[in-house]
């Protein structure tokens, strides 16, 4: 979406009888986005579907407050990815184990996810990204599985070009070592 | 124009009927999505996708119905204690008295307790006596050095 629309379409959201209808615009447009962010890093379609509500509700709440400084996508990501976060520390609290664990704890669940129907080598990609830290892991999906360009990916996590592919240079050599070792 | 413009008339190649005219970008996005990363949805979940207002409405009922749960149990609790130090005597604490205590206990308390640690001490004070008295000779103090710590001795 253009800067120009992008600014209509906020104004539309704060105003009072147009928010309804600029809301269901926003989410026809925005949700498949927003989704596979979300199911990147939960894995599981049922858990992305309800953050991914989540979401959408908190961006509907919050939308006065969003100031421009940054593309409404960002604001809405960094939404998601919040929303994604909290909903994974909560899995790991309740099944009283840590971050690490819970990840593996996730991938191995997939082998019997109706919703996967990778094969053996991409499970054992999956299996592969679950062992990054998590800034790697982040920045691994977004340009392997998005696409997403550098300086687009920049602008998402507030982070130097640099850096980024520096992440993803370091995330790409543990993936390969994985994959050779397993 | 071919009429069966599903047919190639060159290589004999065919495609479903329609399939061109049926052909959509966001399907192919979403196929290409799937078979990178071996994830799916299910069939019209995106097509159908609402955004659940009322979910939040439900929690504030829940939240009403937990408020009033709550406070029903506050309640309970306080007329709960209330009944219970209206019916229940309180018992007297327990005072010491030194007087029940016999002579004997105290003196196995000394000697068991106290004298362990003076002995202890008494021990060391003995040690120390001894290297005082400088009673150590040369020969016994080489017979109980390690190699390692005779070689450092050399070096110097």
């Amino acid at each position: 979406m253009e800067i120009e629309e992008e600014k209509k379409l906020i104004s539309r959201l704060c105003s009072q009888n147009q928010a309804d209808a600029a809301f269901a615009e926003l989410v026809e447009v925005y949700k498949e986005r927003l989704y596979w962010h979300i199911r990147y890093l939960l894995k599981n379609h049922e858990d992305t579907d309800d953050v991914l509500q989540n979401t959408f509700i908190k961006i509907y709440k919050n939308i006065k407050k969003f100031k421009g400084d940054s593309r409404l996508y960002s604001w809405m990501y960094r939404i998601a990815k919040n929303e994604s976060l909290t909903f994974l520390k909560k899995r790991s609290k309740m099944l009283k184990i840590s971050n690490e664990e819970l990840q593996s704890h996730i991938v191995n669940n997939l082998e019997s996810d109706v919703y996967f129907e990778g094969d053996e080598i991409q499970l054992k990609l999956q299996k592969a990204i679950s062992t990054l830290p998590e800034k790697q892991r982040e920045v691994f999906q977004l340009r392997y599985f998005e696409e997403i360009k550098y300086q687009d990916m920049a602008e998402l996590l507030q982070t130097s070009e640099s850096a980024l592919k520096s992440n993803y240079h370091h995330a790409s050599k543990k993936v390969e070592e994985y994959l050779k070792n397993n | 124009m071919k009429l069966n413009n599903h047919i190639s008339d060159k290589s004999g190649f065919k495609v479903p009927r329609s399939y061109f005219d049926d052909f959509e970008i966001k399907s192919f996005k979403v196929q290409g999505q799937k078979s990178k990363t071996g994830f799916s949805v299910p069939e019209h979940y995106f097509e159908d996708f609402k955004v659940k207002h009322s979910k939040s409405s439900k929690l504030i009922r829940l939240n009403e119905f937990q408020k009033t749960i709550a406070i029903a149990a506050s309640l309970l609790v306080i007329l709960g204690t209330l009944l219970t130090g209206l019916l229940v005597k309180p018992q007297q604490p327990q005072q010491l008295d030194f007087s029940k205590i016999s002579r004997n206990e105290v003196k196995n308390y000394l000697e068991d307790e106290i004298m362990m640690d003076y002995d202890l001490y008494l021990e060391d004070e003995q040690l120390e006596i001894n290297l005082t008295e400088n009673n150590v000779d040369d020969t016994n103090i080489i017979d109980n050095m390690d190699d390692g710590s005779i070689e450092q001795l050399m070096d110097y």
